[in-house]
């Protein structure tokens, strides 16, 4: 097998599968107190024109112990779970995406009701290591207040 | 000069504002667009004793798309029984060209559209009804009333379907009974809003 597609095919198998909300929030490290969801697909033009700022930020805020989590509704549309899946794993290499993804098969709706947003991508959901929500952009985000809002969160935390 | 500023600053802010939601019970808001399939206007004017769906959509999503085969289904069926469907794109064509009447007008040829497929080419109707995504789904009565409002169906892949909303709604209006289900969380890829000016 040429190396090129066993990296693949390795890359694709570390995008673990979630069927719920709970199971992403159980997906973050137990020592990270602050924990970032956002809620993208590789079909929505402004999730993707985002990733690339969360991907900055997620990296300079880590040593604080906030952890980010990308949740992709790609498997929302009609298709092929695995080719799906590469296309997903192929773009967050890409795209040079180093926080941690999770690929979502649940139904979308039970995962609107859980984290209480209208449908509308992207969305980010900050919440504490209890699972406790402590803010949320609908939207894409501006990514200054974006970081201000953590560092916020950071330095409250630290006190 | 400060109250001037004040003004454009207000005036700014008021050209992000994206209208909330209809709700249910609120009364329709009316447009007149052309019909990108034969250049023709068509009006819609709520209270017009007709039982309405107004369908926001779109060429490139591909939610949008995986909705596209129903929505022509269900505009087919129900059009054989008095129901009048409207499809909307108001997205920015400036934007995303594949958005533009030309194209739209091959989506609809192709397709075989049983509806008008609209050009909404400032987003305002969009920003009237307050709709967010594509597809997003208005069910309007005789009498101009949005009864139902948000997906085509509670799955974008029809063997995963629980509730197919905008079909029961229908059924339920036609028959006189109360809807069960009247406001459901439209998912899909985010209206790309033309800039006010």
């Amino acid at each position: 097998m040429p190396l090129f597609l066993a990296l693949l095919i390795t890359a694709s198998s570390n995008l673990a599968e979630v069927r719920s909300g709970d199971e992403v929030l159980r997906a973050f490290h137990t020592d990270t107190r602050i924990r970032v969801v956002n809620i993208w697909a590789t079909w929505c033009a402004p999730c993707v024109a985002e990733m690339p700022q969360l991907n900055s930020i997620s990296a300079s805020v880590r040593a604080d112990g906030v952890e980010f989590i990308g949740v992709s509704l790609d498997d929302a549309i009609p298709g092929d779970r695995a080719e799906r899946k590469q296309l997903v794993t192929r773009f967050l290499a890409g795209k040079h995406i180093r926080f941690r993804n999770v690929y979502y098969v649940g139904r979308t709706n039970a995962l609107a009701d859980r984290f209480r947003f209208d449908g509308s991508l992207p969305i980010t959901l900050v919440f504490d290591e209890k699972g406790r929500e402590l803010f949320r952009n609908e939207g894409v985000i501006d990514a200054a207040k974006f970081r201000r809002k953590l560092d916020d969160l950071i330095k409250r935390r630290k006190r | 000069m400060k109250r001037l500023t004040l003004v454009f600053v207000l005036l700014a802010a008021a050209t992000f504002v994206i209208a909330e939601e209809l709700s249910v019970g609120a009364k329709a808001p009316g447009f007149s667009l052309t019909n990108t399939v034969d250049g023709k206007n068509v009006s819609f004017a709520p209270g017009d004793g007709k039982l309405s769906v107004v369908v926001f959509t779109c060429n490139q999503c591909p939610y949008a798309k995986a909705f596209e085969d129903r929505i022509v289904a269900l505009g087919r069926d129900y059009a054989k029984r008095g129901v009048t469907f409207y499809a909307i794109d108001s997205n920015d064509d400036a934007a995303y060209s594949v958005e533009a009447s030309a194209e739209m007008k091959s989506r609809a040829m192709a397709k075989n559209y049983p509806f008008p497929y609209l050009k909404d080419a400032d987003s305002r109707i969009a920003r009237a009804y307050g709709a967010r995504v594509t597809p997003h789904i208005f069910v309007v009565d005789g009498k101009g009333v949005v009864r139902y409002r948000g997906y085509v169906d509670d799955s974008a892949k029809p063997e995963e379907r629980e509730h197919t909303g905008l079909h029961d709604a229908l059924e339920s209006l036609l028959g006189n009974k109360d809807i069960a289900v009247t406001a459901t969380k439209a998912f899909g890829c985010t209206i790309k809003f033309k800039p006010a000016t």
